[in-house]
């Protein structure tokens, strides 16, 4: 008997130690509202229109070798989609889309800078700068390190110009400058908190296929009152954590961008759930931001296989743009590599772009998917 | 409803229209356009050049879209115009079905017709009928929502254990049906298993079956080295006599595909691949995925076993993978996959029916007890001291949580030198004072893109989406957000279900 009532009070003791922190750590892990559940080749609410939109075009003005669209940004000017690609050093596409028929069109590509010497390489991210009716574009590189970057410095280059008309894209006053001059900013944050490096896998031949890479930016967005340029990072991660860094002295409407005016404001975390940012932009409907998010590929264990499963659990987030809020789960994405989100004017709709390719991973397709999506809020 | 009457009949002149869409497709030097023989390929599926036959009502499917070719005939998506069901319409090339000749082709078609149509099984594509209309012979089969294994791994890479187990061991569940109805599949490959919306995997394409029956001498490849030589089992490529064995050879090296992202074997000459069938091992696969489990890497190696003998059997198989599965599901904290595999570890009741035990493996058996009886069983086999142990550790675990939680809202060490960075820094770079998140507008005009207004609707009571996963009330206002040109409409709940379209959340 003495040792039934012994098994009884163990089993209670048992009982209230799972219980206890289930119960906790269900409190902790619930979400405020349903998450959507994207899907390539599933088009049903709130997807309304899906489409691979991979042209080609060629990928600079001396590498005239057509090379697939690979999506990287998107922003939306007056019922036209711009479109940067991270394979194109000298160009920018634009996507025509009927918002009432939801029928997306074949992109077109729009050479902008006629001497360019890799200065698009790795556009990572897009976004318009509109005030008192003037749209204008800023395009930004990765910041990241070329496997290859001799003897110019790539992916350092922050593209601006005015535009003029968007049927065709025709841009004015257009200016490329350096943005190493973040780099170097950012580069002394890092020291001070300890951030370390970041590396990722190059097919390349050679001994180290993992190579250093230092951080790469995916997206940017202004903030709604045009003055401060936030900067979302995909790698490296710290404290499980998303980097977002805010630069201030960008130009006013019509000015060409200063290099030496441009100043890192504010380094920050957001929490991803392990991800990193892989584009955001301003949404004026929700009032937030959306965040499309991933994780990261960066190094193989295994340098022989021919690519990794893919894991990085695209997602799409809202967050508030206070720096104490944690960014929303809105929708996840399992099945496509999302690289870019953009508001669709003020309509109901949003668009993702994803790039299913990588040239370093060796495959042979290359896809850009567009997907159109009703967002106006968090469902519950 | 009643838009199959109002629909162009498949008239003798569309006869010609569609003969001559039939040439065109496949006279790109006589090759099919696909990557395998008769399957469906994605260029195929995305192909937007216009068919003259769409619209066009073949028997009483009305003809949708084109949704791939290969050197027997066209895949096209078509509905049934009395059962209001999407399928996927088979379609022999008239000219196959011509002349002497031509009887062998149309029994070769009927055979696989009839093999399909004998089982009836979930992870078998089911097939519905099978008829001629105008002497265009055609097999109307379930419409699979979903892509190819081969497809999925083409776009996503190599899939995790937790993704690629349960479907490869829904496939070895259908083998074991038709190995146990006497059929030997004898193509089986990442492009004849299709996965479905809901990540269950089925087996399509039963063209080169071996039927068990002494009365059939339409088994026109009796004698050859048919199969596809990625996945090619020794006996196949010597001309051995076959048994069920050869499937679960090209099973495995399926999941080592899906597993790697590549076949076991490579070459550039199909005879290089062959002769590593016959004689060599496949390449460990716990290269592709280091953290990968032995008994896995163990079970394919005896599914590619050069000796037939020596292979497991279908259930076997699926018992082991399904086991794999659970152990790695920690690996699949998004229940998605690829290709609209969402992953549910309720196995139907099937895997119950047909698996093996397995000696001193995990079985299915055991992981379906409650896990209160589960538990219970644990506590009553080990020592008191034992229990005490336990409780104190979980006990422990309790506190730590706790303390955990509490001081959720405290920056870590990390987090508060990133905040001492820029002490000046704006709190927020957005318009709201909170965090609060903004609720749906409610969507009150219907879009221009919106099947309201545009179809007939009388008798729906459901609507969906022909590529989505779910059907609605007529009611919801979510629904109105199908575009025109992807709606179906259900008589009823029921009928939505048997089509493969689940409740929407």
């Amino acid at each position: 008997m003495a040792y039934r009532l012994g098994s009884i009070r163990i089993s209670i003791m048992l009982l209230a130690a799972v219980v206890c922190p289930l119960g906790l750590f269900c409190a902790q892990a619930e979400e405020p509202g349903r998450v959507y559940e994207i899907r390539f080749d599933v088009i049903e609410p709130p997807v309304v229109a899906q489409k691979d939109i991979t042209v080609k075009a060629p990928m600079s003005n001396q590498q005239t070798e057509p090379k697939a669209l690979e999506c990287s940004g998107l922003a939306w000017v007056d019922g036209v989609l711009i479109i940067a690609s991270d394979r194109h050093e000298h160009l920018l596409f634009t996507c025509p889309v009927d918002l009432n028929k939801m029928e997306i069109g074949t992109p077109e590509h729009h050479v902008l800078i006629h001497n360019e010497q890799f200065l698009l390489d790795d556009a990572e991210s897009l976004t318009i700068l509109t005030k008192g009716g003037q749209s204008s574009i800023f395009v930004m590189c990765s910041l990241s390190n070329a496997p290859n970057a001799q003897p110019l410095p790539q992916r350092r280059h922050l593209f601006h110009g005015k535009i003029k008309s968007v049927r065709p894209l025709m841009l004015e006053r257009t200016i490329v400058v350096s943005a190493g001059t973040l780099r170097q900013q950012l580069e002394s944050c890092f020291e001070t908190i300890g951030v370390l490096p970041y590396y990722t896998f190059n097919a390349d031949p050679g001994e180290n296929k993992n190579t250093y890479r230092w951080a790469n930016v995916e997206g940017i967005a202004f903030t709604p009152d045009g003055q401060t340029l936030l900067c979302g990072m995909r790698n490296p991660l710290f404290d499980n954590a998303a980097m977002l860094f805010a630069v201030s002295g960008m130009p006013e409407m019509g000015q060409p961008v200063q290099p030496d005016s441009l100043k890192v404001a504010d380094l920050f975390l957001l929490d991803l759930e392990g991800r990193g940012i892989s584009d955001l932009c301003w949404d004026p409907i929700t009032q937030g931001y959306l965040i499309t998010a991933a994780k990261s590929n960066g190094p193989r264990l295994n340098p022989n296989s021919p690519y990794p499963p893919n894991t990085l659990d695209s997602a799409l987030f809202w967050w508030s743009g206070n720096k104490k809020d944690s960014p929303i789960l809105a929708a996840r994405i399992p099945d496509m590599t999302i690289e870019a989100v953009c508001r669709l004017g003020d309509s109901r709709y949003i668009a993702l772009g994803s790039d299913e390719g990588d040239i370093s991973e060796g495959r042979g397709a290359r896809q850009s998917i567009l997907t159109i999506m009703e967002f106006t809020g968090i469902p519950r | 409803m009643e838009e199959s009457k109002h629909s162009p009949q498949f008239s003798p002149d569309d006869q010609k229209v569609f003969a001559e869409s039939l040439v065109t497709h496949h006279d790109s030097g006589g090759k099919p356009q696909s990557s395998d023989t008769g399957i469906p390929s994605s260029a195929d599926k995305t192909s937007t050049k216009p068919q003259p036959w769409v619209g066009k009502v073949m028997g009483h499917f009305k003809l949708l879209r084109l949704i791939g070719e290969g050197a027997m005939g066209l895949v096209i998506q078509a509905e049934d115009t009395h059962l209001k069901r999407i399928v996927a319409l088979k379609v022999l090339r008239k000219k196959l079905s011509e002349g002497e000749k031509g009887k062998d082709a149309v029994e070769q078609f009927l055979r696989e017709a009839r093999a399909a149509a004998s089982i009836e099984h979930p992870n078998i594509v089911r097939v519905y009928e099978i008829n001629q209309h105008a002497g265009w012979w055609y097999i109307a089969m379930e419409m699979v929502s979903g892509n190819s294994l081969q497809e999925i791994v083409k776009a996503a890479g190599a899939l995790p254990v937790s993704r690629a187990c349960p479907i490869i061991a829904d496939a070895a569940i259908g083998l074991q049906v038709a190995h146990e109805l006497g059929m030997i599949h004898r193509d089986i490959k990442p492009s004849n298993i299709l996965v479905t919306r809901n990540g269950h995997g089925k087996i399509s394409d039963f063209g080169l079956v071996r039927v068990d029956d002494p009365n059939d001498p339409f088994d026109t490849y009796a004698q050859q080295s048919i199969g596809t030589p990625h996945y090619m089992a020794p006996e196949v490529i010597r001309r051995e006599p076959l048994t069920p064995a050869v499937d679960i050879y090209s099973l495995g090296a399926t999941l080592y595909y899906v597993l790697a992202g590549r076949p076991p074997f490579a070459g550039g000459k199909m005879e290089e691949i062959l002769r590593q069938h016959l004689h060599s091992d496949p390449p460990d696969i716990l290269q592709y995925m280091p953290n990968g489990s032995p008994e896995l890497a163990s079970l394919i190696q005896r599914m590619m076993a050069k000796e037939p003998g020596v292979r497991p059997s279908a259930a076997e198989v699926a018992a082991i993978l399904h086991a794999e599965s659970i152990t790695f599901s920690s690996d699949s904290q998004a229940t998605g996959g690829p290709g609209g595999s969402t992953l549910a570890m309720d196995w139907q009741g099937v895997l119950q029916k047909t698996r093996t035990a397995i000696p001193g493996s995990l079985t299915q058996t055991s992981l379906r007890q409650p896990v209160q009886k589960r538990f219970g069983q644990f506590i009553s086999k080990i020592s008191t001291m034992w229990r005490i142990v336990i409780a104190s550790a979980l006990i422990l675990v309790t506190i730590a949580m706790i303390l955990l939680l509490s001081s959720d809202g405290t920056p870590t060490q990390n987090r508060r030198a990133v905040g001492k960075l820029f002490p000046n820094a704006p709190e927020s770079f957005g318009t709201r004072n909170t965090g609060i998140p903004p609720t749906p507008a409610p969507l009150i005009e219907v879009p221009g893109f919106s099947w309201k207004g545009k179809v007939d609707t009388s008798g729906v009571q459901f609507v969906a989406s022909q590529s989505g996963r779910y059907f609605y009330s007529i009611e919801d206002r979510r629904a109105i957000l199908i575009r025109a040109d992807q709606y179906i409409g259900y008589a009823s709940a029921d009928e939505a279900l048997k089509d493969g379209k689940q409740p929407a959340p």
